[in-house]
């Protein structure tokens, strides 16, 4: 009985061990930063087209961890700057995408609600001296709170459909890499 | 009379082809009367894409399209 006591002592322990190192294998692994860069969309996937340029990624912009990239088209005509940042709850997402804007304000904005993410608003209109069409498209998903900013001619806004596919993939990423927020 | 009746079948052979050059040209007789008349031609701007016209153009846009270099890269976008 004596040995069976110190053999089931011994089986505990090793399970307790085993435990233990498999959820600080866990902790480490889900501590790994995660890389941001690879987070926003190529709008040539979006569009099926070679038309977009990325610049360099912004890591952390505004000091938010996340990232920010801007995308410009090959004549130089227009641009797509994409940021995602990441909050440590839904609620500061919300209420950051309140407060937040990306660039200056849409000018004469046309508001509308469309069917990405969280609350998806899109707005288009112009710049304040009205020389370039300006169209913003913000959402968010779980923590992350997600910022277009599409800036072309005047007289040629960025299409609606282009704008909302466009931010229903860049959600799809978001879920996919950074699992909901 | 050898003579008359070559000089007869001579004449019969060239009145023939004679007949004969006159029905083939009878068809023709319009064509050297006809005069083409003007295609009315709608008034066109030199800077306005041929696809704005409401013509397929080169690409095949179709009536009210442009094929231009635009944000989805070169697609048909309404004019």
């Amino acid at each position: 009985m004596k040995n069976f006591t110190r053999v089931l002592s011994g089986v505990v322990a090793a399970a307790g061990s085993t435990a233990v190192v498999t959820i600080a294998g866990l902790t480490s692994a889900n501590a790994q930063p995660v890389d941001y860069s690879t987070l926003p969309v190529h709008p040539n996937g979006t569009t099926d087209s070679n038309a977009w340029i990325p610049g360099a990624s912004v890591l952390n912009p505004a000091g938010q961890p996340g990232v920010e990239t801007t995308f410009a088209h090959r004549d130089g005509s227009r641009s797509i700057t994409d940021r995602v940042t990441v909050y440590d709850n839904p609620e500061a997402a919300k209420a950051a995408m309140q407060s937040n804007t990306t660039g200056e304000p849409v000018a004469n904005p046309f508001t509308k609600n469309v069917p990405v993410g969280e609350g998806g608003i899109l707005a288009t209109g112009t710049s304040q001296d009205g020389s370039k069409s300006v169209g913003t498209l913000n959402f968010t998903n779980g923590n992350t709170l997600t910022q277009v900013r599409f800036e072309g001619p005047a007289g040629d806004p960025v299409p609606e459909d282009m704008a909302v596919q466009y931010g229903q993939s860049q959600d799809a990423a978001n879920q996919q890499k950074l699992g909901g927020g | 009379m050898r003579i008359f009746i070559t000089t007869v079948s001579a004449g019969f052979i060239l009145a023939g082809s004679l007949t004969g050059a006159g029905m083939a040209n009878a068809a023709q007789v319009g064509n050297d009367t006809y005069t083409p008349q003007p295609v009315p031609t709608p008034p066109r701007s030199e800077v306005q894409p041929l696809d704005c016209q409401g013509t397929t153009g080169d690409m095949g846009c179709g009536p009210g399209w442009f094929w231009r270099d635009g944000w989805k890269g070169w697609a048909c976008y309404p004019c």
